[in-house]
């Protein structure tokens, strides 16, 4: 079994993310139901996958504001698919801001929407920092089991 | 031949979706449910897996939607599950080639989407659907799916039954009918609690269909007896 204060540790690091809004404590509950023999690493990589995702959707999304005309139909992908994953996995703040960012977008307000895009990325890079560091302790729990 | 229903193990989904968090995350929850999943990540990749090719696959009306003349393998699918919006053919586009085609069409198609569009979710019941999911999908949403793949596997094996006896069974339901007994359940009805149906054309059936089917063998034949009529 992984030592206590690792445990431990996870444990208030997992509370805080559900405290922070960070994360959906009713999402991230369930997938770890999910998580079972057949799929030990489910939640590490689907958490993994997010990280490296979310990532290459957001910068899609400047890099489709920066071109000129603007390129449209692939900022409304790139968002559509970062409002899913990031509610499939529960990644509460960002599926929030990209709803907002969304919404800008469509109602044509590039101003607010750019602006918003900030707050995403800001949003973005607090998640990728926390969630590194909480797939990190989730990797070393398990390899002290052994 | 009785139906266990409980184990899950003999059904068989294909799931697609172009997003790789939500095909693990459905692959998942299928195989948490104790199906045998197979994961695509477009439309037309499920078709080739489903064996269907370009053209369509008229030459076989009857046959079960497991394999395509024109495959050497046997890939027996109970249900497809598709996210509603992906690049090229969206689920829509798959619903309706599946619907369309004489092989496949039987096999039930859920769609999920994570928009909650009802004009959407219309126009796929419409077109034959038998569920529509919201993502993000939950294990208790997986229990709808039960009823509709155990009619493919009743339908599946009563075919297989009458490929042994011939014909005669069908008429003799018939005559067994006993004229004071209420018109049959399978009869299409808006209620959609119903028992579990052979799809019909414009199915509109959102609600969960009753828990397992019955292995009741009176209600088998009036199934089979309709198989024989679509």
């Amino acid at each position: 079994m992984a030592s206590t204060s690792l445990r431990q540790q996870l444990s208030i690091m997992r509370q805080s993310l559900f405290d922070e809004g960070i994360l959906d404590y009713e999402q991230v509950s369930y997938l770890e139901t999910l998580e079972n023999e057949d799929d030990p690493d489910f939640i590490e990589n689907v958490f993994t996958l997010f990280l490296r995702d979310s990532s290459r959707y957001i910068d899609s999304i400047e890099k489709a504001l920066e071109t000129s005309p603007i390129d449209y139909p692939v900022m409304e992908i790139m968002m559509y698919r970062l409002k899913g994953s990031s509610a499939s996995i529960g990644a509460s703040k960002i599926n929030g801001e990209t709803n907002i960012l969304r919404k800008l977008f469509h109602d044509g307000d590039m101003e607010s929407g750019k602006a918003s895009l900030q707050k995403l990325k800001a949003e973005h890079a607090t998640f990728k920092e926390k969630l590194a560091v909480y797939v990190g302790m989730l990797k070393q729990a398990k390899l002290s089991e052994y | 031949m009785a139906i266990t229903g409980e184990s899950h193990s003999q059904f068989h989904v294909l799931a697609v979706d172009d997003s790789i968090i939500d095909r693990k995350l459905i692959e998942r929850l299928l195989k948490t449910s104790s199906y045998q999943v197979t994961a695509v990540d477009s439309g037309s990749k499920a078709l080739k897996f489903l064996g269907l090719h370009e053209e369509d696959d008229h030459s076989n009306p009857d046959r079960v939607p497991s394999v395509s003349p024109n495959d050497h393998q046997e890939v027996e699918v109970n249900l497809i599950i598709t996210d509603y919006c992906m690049p090229g053919m969206t689920g829509y586009d798959l619903l309706k080639k599946v619907k369309e085609s004489s092989s496949l069409r039987n096999i039930p198609v859920v769609i999920m989407s994570s928009e909650n569009v009802p004009a959407r979710i219309t126009r796929c019941l419409e077109e034959g659907a038998e569920e529509f999911f919201l993502k993000p999908v939950r294990l208790a949403d997986l229990k709808r799916l039960k009823p509709h793949m155990m009619k493919t596997k009743i339908k599946n094996e009563k075919l297989g039954d009458q490929e042994k006896l011939e014909k005669p069974e069908i008429q003799s339901e018939q005559q067994q009918q006993p004229p004071s007994q209420p018109q049959p359940e399978p009869q299409p009805q808006p209620q959609p609690q119903q028992s579990p149906l052979l799809q019909q054309p414009n199915n509109n059936k959102r609600k969960t269909m009753e828990e397992g089917l019955s292995p009741d063998r009176t209600r088998r034949r009036y199934n089979g007896g309709i198989t024989t009529m679509v």
